[in-house]
């Protein structure tokens, strides 16, 4: 499939004009802005990006943003993502989804695809609460916070997503905040430029149900690894450290970084062009019967 | 051996335990049997066991089409007491025991009328300083001698069967087995044996293939580019198959972390533009079934092998049943169409697949290609699948000069048109940025709850069955006519049971009765005017399925107000046998 690239003139090209059903003041927004920012920086053209998303209010991405897009099932984001991947290994594939979705219901997904590493970029909008259906508990909920299915608080301890998807083997692993629009949008960038499984995970407030994780509550939390002394990207130590950082402190930044094989890179059938440019026409059959005589 | 009687069928049947190589000795047999000229079908039996139990594999031939196993063993090949102790009761008269009278603990062998063939399949073996489980190739050769058989047809299969491993292992193969074959002939010990199948002067070269292996080379030369599925009996091999070929054809077979990630997949590379599909068996369908609603609403084509065994939950895993049909027919909320294929032998399970992967781009749907563990693990001789006019119909997708042409910001990738179907850009295409949604949406993708766009968008993905149903499929492709137009019984019966069936009714003609039987071909859309012509001039019918709950007579009756009062019915995980279906014409006419 070979076209002519196109270059956007200004970001707003990447526009839909559909309208947004998300709460003002949503972290959503300044997730999809930094986004949009990124896609535009880099110079990708719109026709050549695969943006797919799960279910979930973030999961609206795809109608708001002029890119191929993707809505697809809860949790089911990374299979429907990685396999596009594969079918057109020249697309830039970017999945995008909430907490539920891709540490709840899309668990087992999240784990494999890390450890897959294809190289696609995986944004969780993590506003440790579900939204879509009005403000229950989440993997990410912090132990005994209340809502609507734990009134008497989480018993379990929330997960710690970059732990995951680094011991999985991701190959890039990294956090943002929604409240830091411009500090997001280049881990966005480095995520997408990064050959290999870019997790990101984005903390992200929800401000109709999470009255705990505000932009306040955050704001006095978080600092960014890129600002810590000796801090390096390639130490697993140092990054399973910082993994486990909640509470007091929480870095943002990339958390860990590794050069390795994907997925595709060992895939003859690629090797040379994507599987749709192949030609299925006079296919013969003659060499795999051959076995049967 | 002029004076051996000449028999339609024969029987060979090779029992012994799980981990004893059961089911290549049959593939072997059955490939030997074949390049002899002679037709075969070739029927295992295992539990779900990876060592001990008891494993099976029939093997029946003919001169003529076999289209079934047999109640009925002329040859058994005992490698333990255990196959003797259940399978004596099945010998024909005059038939053959083979056995070790050495290993095994059986004196017995003056009972039955039997020819009992005692060779010391262990000792030769080890004599030949042969690994252990080379003695089912001692037994091979010996199997050969036993039915008069020049033994060049079994060194022939030795010597393709291991060639890539050099000629030093072909040539110990041979010594092996020609040890067995000479065992029995310089002793003598088969004269008895009085059955003899007439070899064709000149044996015309078929390949020996099952259910499942001819879906997956129907996907290949239809141009499957993509197949991610999950290990499940009894579809475990078309996956394997595809993935066997994968770098010659340039396929990627992804063996996924589990079915919901398989049918995801496979519907996110569909939608990328690539030939794709899975395949699985009823509890992993049913893992796979909400993602095959988001393929209905997405309008993304896919071609999924389903293979059934009885359930519910973990049931007989290893054992065959045509339970599914109304859960394939009616999985996932919502309605959406689809097409469901009932391949009823090896042959319609390639043409089938092959029909599947057009249909399913022509009418960007879904396909399920229903087979279970009978016909999907059973072989079958056939003519060599070639399939060379075959043309992949891609329908309404369209190239990328096709969408070059198009107004930048034009495209509805789901515009409402006459037939139902839209033309189809896949991402990466110039001019046609769309969004594909599980939410309904409107004809340009984005969403939309409104009255009426949502009766638009059902009626529209409606109206794909029927365009199908008038434009492509022909009545005389989805059911078939099998023995006489006109006759006192007409069988009614769908998938697997056709081999079971064809034999009865071969047997039952030739009796002088007056039998035909009508094939359903397809479930979805179903031929109901077609159906229900045949069921109206019927003077007799008689319903035949692998379930308890007469499934497709259920169906029948909602789709032509036909009530099929006369049924045989068999859910204990066996297929049907012709003896019983020919048992059961007579008791119905």
């Amino acid at each position: 499939m070979s076209k002519t690239l196109k270059i956007l003139n200004n970001v707003q090209e990447l526009d839909t004009g559909s309208s947004c059903n998300w709460c003002p003041g949503c972290g959503d927004f300044g997730i999809l802005l930094a986004l949009k920012q990124a896609i535009f920086d880099l110079k990708l053209d719109p026709e050549s990006v695969m943006l797919v998303s799960g279910i979930g209010c973030g999961s609206q991405a795809p109608h708001l943003i002029k890119v191929y897009g993707f809505h697809s099932l809860h949790g089911r984001t990374l299979p429907v993502a990685t396999a596009m991947k594969l079918a057109n290994n020249k697309m830039t594939v970017i999945a995008i989804g909430g907490d539920g979705d891709g540490y709840g219901i899309g668990m087992g997904h999240f784990i494999h695809a890390a450890r897959r590493n294809f190289d696609i970029t995986y944004i969780v909008q993590n506003n440790q609460v579900y939204g879509l259906t009005k403000g229950q508990t989440s993997p990410t909920s912090e132990h005994g916070y209340k809502s609507k299915t734990t009134p008497e608080g989480v018993i379990e301890p929330m997960i710690r997503p970059i732990a995951l998807s680094m011991t999985a083997g991701a190959s890039f692993c990294a956090r943002g905040f929604a409240g830091d629009i411009m500090y997001l949008k280049e881990l966005i960038k480095a995520g997408i430029q990064h050959k290999g499984f870019s997790h990101i995970d984005v903390l992200q407030p929800c401000v109709t149900f999470n009255k705990i994780n505000t932009y306040q509550w955050y704001q006095q939390r978080i600092y960014k690894l890129s600002d810590v002394e000796g801090y390096d990207p390639s130490s697993r130590t140092m990054a399973l450290e910082k993994a486990e950082e909640w509470g007091e402190k929480i870095p943002v930044g990339v958390y860990y970084k590794e050069d390795r094989w994907t997925y595709e890179d060992k895939l003859p059938m690629i090797a040379e062009k994507p599987l749709v440019d192949h030609s299925i026409e006079n296919i013969d059959i003659g060499p795999a019967i051959e076995s049967y005589f | 051996m002029e004076n051996l009687a000449v028999y339609k069928h024969l029987s060979w049947l090779v029992g012994g335990e799980a981990g004893y190589g059961i089911t290549t000795m049959g593939q072997m047999f059955a490939r030997a049997c074949s390049r002899a000229g002679l037709n075969v079908f070739g029927y295992a039996e295992y539990p779900s066991l990876i060592r001990g139990g008891h494993n099976t594999a029939m093997i029946t031939v003919g001169s003529d089409k076999v289209h079934a196993h047999s109640n009925k063993i002329d040859i058994l090949l005992a490698l333990n007491e255990d196959t003797l102790n259940k399978h004596l009761g099945s010998m024909s008269e005059g038939g053959v025991v083979i056995y070790d009278d050495e290993s095994l603990n059986w004196d017995e062998t003056s009972n039955l009328g039997l020819t009992w063939v005692s060779i010391p399949l262990a000792r030769i073996t080890k004599e030949l300083e042969a690994q252990k489980i080379m003695r089912n190739t001692v037994a091979l050769g010996a199997s050969f001698a036993v039915m008069g058989m020049d033994f060049s047809f079994v060194s022939n299969v030795l010597e393709t069967t291991f060639a890539r491993k050099g000629q030093e292992v072909v040539d110990f193969n041979v010594k092996v087995a020609k040890a067995g074959y000479d065992h029995v002939n310089s002793n003598d010990l088969a004269a008895n044996f009085k059955k003899a199948i007439p070899l064709p002067e000149s044996a015309k070269k078929q390949i020996v293939v099952s259910g499942n292996d001819a879906i997956a080379l129907g996907a290949i030369k239809a141009g499957l580019k993509f197949m991610s599925a999950y290990p499940m009996t009894p579809a475990t091999s078309i996956m394997q198959t595809v993935a066997k070929h994968g770098v010659k054809y340039e396929i990627i077979m992804k063996h996924t972390e589990d079915e919901i990630a398989a049918m995801n997949m496979a519907i996110g590379a569909s939608h990328m533009g690539v030939r794709s599909m899975t395949a699985t068996a009823g509890g992993g369908f049913s893992l796979m079934v909400e993602a095959l609603g988001m393929a209905g609403i997405t309008e993304t084509p896919l071609v999924v092998a389903m293979g059934t065994r009885p359930g519910p939950s973990t049931g007989l895993p290893t054992w065959t049943d045509q339970g599914d049909l109304r859960f394939v027919m009616h999985a996932s909320q919502g309605e959406f169409p689809r097409i469901v294929f009932l391949p009823g032998d090896v042959q319609e399970s390639f043409d089938m697949t092959l029909r599947a992967f057009n249909l399913s781009d022509k009418y960007q749907m879904i396909s399920i290609v229903l087979t279970d563990k009978y016909l999907g693990e059973s072989v079958q001789s056939v003519e060599p699948f070639a399939a060379t006019d075959y043309v992949p119909d891609r329908g309404l997708l369209m190239s990328t000069s096709d969408a070059a042409a198009i107004e930048d910001g034009s495209y509805k990738r789901f515009e409402f048109t006459e037939n139902g179907v839209s033309r189809r850009a896949v991402p990466g295409m110039p001019n046609c940025i769309y969004v594909a949604s599980t939410d309904e949406h409107r004809e340009d993708g984005d969403l939309d709850e409104g009255s009426e766009n949502r009766i638009k968008m059902v009626d529209k993905r409606a109206q794909k069955i029927v365009s199908l149903l008038n434009e492509s499929l022909k009545p005389d492709e989805m059911i078939e006519i099998h023995g006489p137009a006109d006759a006192n019984l007409t069988i009614v019966s769908w998938g697997s049971t056709k081999g079971p069936i064809l034999e009865a009714l071969d047997a039952a003609n030739t009796e002088g009765l007056s039998v035909n039987f009508l094939q359903i071909k397809f479930a979805l859309p179903f031929p109901s005017d077609a159906v229900s012509e045949v069921l109206n001039a019927a003077k007799k019918t008689l319903l035949i399925e692998t379930n308890s709950e007469a499934q497709m007579g259920g169906v029948i009756r909602e789709k032509t107000g036909v009530k099929i009062e006369n049924t045989f019915l068999r859910y204990d995980g066996r297929p049907f046998h012709p003896a019983q279906i020919l048992d059961k014409i007579k008791e119905s006419l």
